[in-house]
C-alpha cells in the first residue's frame, strides 16, 4: 500500500460551551468526521466558503488545535504521537501570521532554519534562493515591520519552504499580491512539487488559481467533506453554461424570451448574459433564430470550478 | 528535546531586546527609578547621607532582589506575550519547537537579564548611595536562586493564565505583581502585617528569602531554615505553576491557539 504524505481519517472538532450559572451545555461541530488523504507530490486544493471548518482542520493538522477525535498522519506516523519528528518535515504559511517586526526578513528566517536544525550553509543557500526567486533579496535586511502585505507574503512563503518540508500547508497564500508575483508563487509551488516531490494542501477563495495548480480539489461545508474530485470533473457536474450575446436587433425580445423560460440573465448595455443548461443551448440559438433576434457576437463559456462551487454554497441545505 | 532549538530561541530574545526600547526601561529605567526613590527616601528617614543606616541597606538590597524576582517572572510572560503581540504564535508551535524547549528558554531568559538587573543594581547603589553590596559575598549566590526560582513560579502561572485567556488577562497580571509585593514584605519585616495577613506572607517563598536576607545584614548570619523553607516553597510553587501551564497549554489547544491571536 502507498504511503500518504497525509491522512486524515474520521477527523472531527466540536467545540463545547459551558454556561455560567447553569449546568447546561451547548456544542458546536465545527469539523465533522473527515477522512481523506494527500498524496505524496500532490497539490490538493482545499475549499470551502467561510465558517464551513477549513481554518479548523488546517489548525489540527498543524497541531495546535487537539482534535476532538479522529487521527492524522503524516507518511504513516500519528501526529499526536510523533509531533516534533513530523513537524520537522511540515511547514505552513499564511496570511493571518506574520513575523517579530524587529528582526529583519533575513534574521527571522535565520531562526526558522535553525529551528529546523538547518546549518548556516544551508540556511545561506536556501536564503539566498528563495529570496531571490520572491523578489525580496535586495530585502533581506528590513525589518519585518516595514513590509507591505505582498512582501510580508512572500517573506512567509520563504519561511514555509526555508527547511525543504515535504508536505506544505499554504493557506490562501495568494490572497494580497498582485496578479504578476502570485503567478511566480503558482510557478514556484508547481516547481516544488515537480522538482522536490513536496506534497501540497492548498486553500484559495480564487477558483481559477484552484484549477491550474490543483490536481484534485476538497470542498468543505459546514464541516464535512462535500466533494472529492478533480477540478475539471467537479465544474463538469454542473450542467450551466454562460451565454453572452451582443444583440444588434431583439434585445428585449430576448430577455422577454429569458423571462418566459426562467432562465437567469444579466444585461450590460447590448450584452445578455444567460446561465442555461448545457443541453438547452442548442435549443435557445434556434428560438432566438425563430423572433428574429440578431445578435453580432456569442460566445458560449463552459461551467468552471467557481460555478461548481456557487451551485454547492446557494444549494447549501439549511 | 533538542538544545540548538533552545539556543536561537533565546538567542532571538536577546536580539530583540537590543531593539526595542522598552525593553531597556524594562531592565534599566524602572529598577533605577525604584533604587532612587526608596533610596533617598531611606537616607531622609535616617537623616545621616554619611553613612547609612542598616534599614536603609536592607531597603537596597531588598528592592534589587525583588526587581530579579519580577525580571525573571516578567521573562517568562514577555516570552509568550512577544509570541502573540507578533503574531508568531501559530509559527512557532507548528514547527518542531516543543513545549519544554519554550519553557528552558524562557527560563534561561530570566536567569541572563536578572544577572544583569542584579549587576546594574549593585553598580547604581554603590555608585550613589555608597553602599557595596557584594560585602554580602557568597549568601547573593543562593539568595539569587531563590528569588530566580520564586519569579519562574509566578511567571508560569501568569503564562498558565495567558495562554487560555489572552491579553485580556494582562491587567489582572501586573495588579498581582503589586499584591505580592505587600504580602512578600519586600519593604517591611513581616510583624507590621495584620495577623491573617502573615499567614498569607507565610506562604510566600519570597518572604522567607527576604526575612534571611533582613537577618545576614543585622547579623551577619544567615538562618539556614529560612532558606531551606523558601527553597521548598519555592519549588512546590515551581513545580505546580510548570504543571498548570502545561495544562492550561493543552487545554488552549482543545479550542485552538489561533484564537489567541486574533483576540
Amino acid at each position: 500500500m502507498a504511503e500518504y504524505a497525509l491522512q486524515v481519517n474520521q477527523l472531527t472538532k466540536t467545540f463545547t460551551k459551558k454556561h455560567w450559572f447553569s449546568s447546561a451545555k451547548s456544542s458546536t461541530t465545527a469539523v465533522d468526521n473527515i477522512s481523506f488523504t494527500l498524496e505524496q507530490g500532490e497539490i490538493l486544493g482545499f475549499l470551502g466558503a467561510n465558517g464551513s471548518g477549513k481554518t479548523t482542520t488546517i489548525q489540527m493538522l498543524l497541531g495546535v488545535m487537539t482534535p476532538t477525535s479522529g487521527n492524522i498522519l503524516y507518511f504513516g506516523q500519528n501526529l499526536s504521537a510523533h509531533r516534533s519528528n513530523i513537524l520537522q518535515n511540515v511547514a505552513f504559511a499564511s496570511s493571518y501570521t506574520k513575523l517579530p517586526s524587529r528582526l529583519t526578513i533575513a534574521e527571522n528566517l535565520d531562526f526558522f532554519g535553525r529551528l529546523y536544525g538547518l546549518s548556516r550553509p544551508q540556511i545561506k543557500e536556501r536564503m539566498e534562493y528563495l529570496l531571490k526567486f520572491f523578489s525580496m533579496w535586495h530585502m533581506k535586511d528590513a525589518s519585518t515591520g516595514v513590509l507591505s502585505a505582498g512582501q510580508m507574503t512572500r517573506v512567509m512563503l520563504s519561511k514555509a519552504f526555508m527547511a525543504s518540508p515535504k508536505v506544505v500547508l499554504l493557506d490562501e497564500p495568494t490572497a494580497s499580491l498582485d496578479p504578476d508575483v502570485a503567478y511566480d508563487v503558482h510557478r514556484f509551488v508547481l516547481h516544488q512539487q515537480k522538482q522536490e516531490g513536496v506534497s501540497v494542501l492548498f486553500t484559495s477563495h480564487n477558483m481559477n488559481e484552484v484549477t491550474e495548480i490543483c490536481s484534485r480539489v476538497l470542498i468543505l461545508q459546514s464541516g464535512k467533506i462535500v466533494a472529492n474530485d478533480t477540478p475539471e470533473k467537479l465544474a463538469r457536474s454542473v450542467s450551466t453554461a454562460h451565454v453572452s450575446l451582443i444583440v444588434g436587433d431583439g434585445l428585449k425580445r430576448t430577455e422577454e424570451y429569458a423571462k418566459q423560460h426562467n432562465i437567469p440573465y444579466e444585461i450590460k448595455g447590448r450584452l445578455i448574459e444567460l446561465n442555461i443548461e448545457e443541453n438547452h443551448i442548442a435549443r435557445l440559438l434556434t428560438d432566438l433564430a425563430r423572433i428574429n433576434v440578431e445578435y453580432t457576437n456569442i460566445s458560449i463559456e463552459k461551467p468552471t470550478l467557481e460555478d461548481y462551487f456557487l451551485h454547492l454554497v446557494r444549494n447549501k441545505p439549511a | 528535546m533538542k538544545l540548538y532549538r533552545i539556543k536561537i530561541l533565546l538567542k532571538r530574545h536577546l536580539m530583540s531586546t537590543t531593539r526595542e526600547f522598552h525593553r531597556f526601561i524594562d531592565i534599566i529605567y524602572w529598577p533605577f527609578l525604584e533604587i532612587i526613590l526608596w533610596g533617598l527616601t531611606g537616607v531622609w528617614l535616617q537623616g545621616n547621607t554619611e553613612h547609612l543606616s542598616m534599614y536603609t541597606t536592607m531597603l537596597l538590597a531588598a528592592l534589587i532582589f525583588w526587581q530579579i524576582f519580577t525580571r525573571a517572572e516578567h521573562e517568562i510572560i514577555s516570552s509568550l506575550v512577544d509570541e502573540l503581540w507578533s503574531y508568531n504564535l501559530i509559527n512557532l508551535f507548528s514547527s518542531p519547537l516543543e513545549i519544554t524547549e519554550w519553557i528552558i528558554s524562557a527560563m534561561s531568559l530570566g536567569i541572563i537579564k536578572s544577572i544583569f538587573t542584579m549587576v546594574f543594581g549593585i553598580i547604581i547603589t554603590w555608585s550613589i548611595y555608597g553602599c557595596n553590596l557584594t560585602l554580602l559575598g557568597t549568601v547573593l549566590f543562593p539568595l539569587f536562586i531563590l528569588f530566580i526560582i520564586s519569579g519562574w513560579a509566578l511567571g508560569f502561572f501568569m503564562s498558565a493564565l495567558i495562554i487560555y485567556w489572552s491579553h485580556k488577562i494582562q491587567s489582572f497580571i501586573w495588579a498581582l505583581d503589586w499584591t505580592l509585593a505587600a504580602f512578600s514584605t519586600v519593604y517591611y519585616s513581616i510583624e507590621v502585617l495584620p495577623s491573617w495577613a502573615q499567614y498569607i506572607a507565610y506562604a510566600l517563598p519570597m518572604t522567607h528569602t527576604f526575612y534571611a536576607l533582613r537577618t545576614f545584614i543585622q547579623t551577619g548570619i544567615l538562618p539556614v531554615n529560612a532558606i531551606y523553607t523558601s527553597l521548598l516553597l519555592s519549588f512546590f510553587y515551581l513545580i505546580l505553576s510548570m504543571y498548570v501551564f502545561i495544562n492550561m497549554f493543552s487545554k488552549s489547544k482543545g479550542i485552538g491557539l489561533l484564537r489567541l491571536e486574533q483576540e
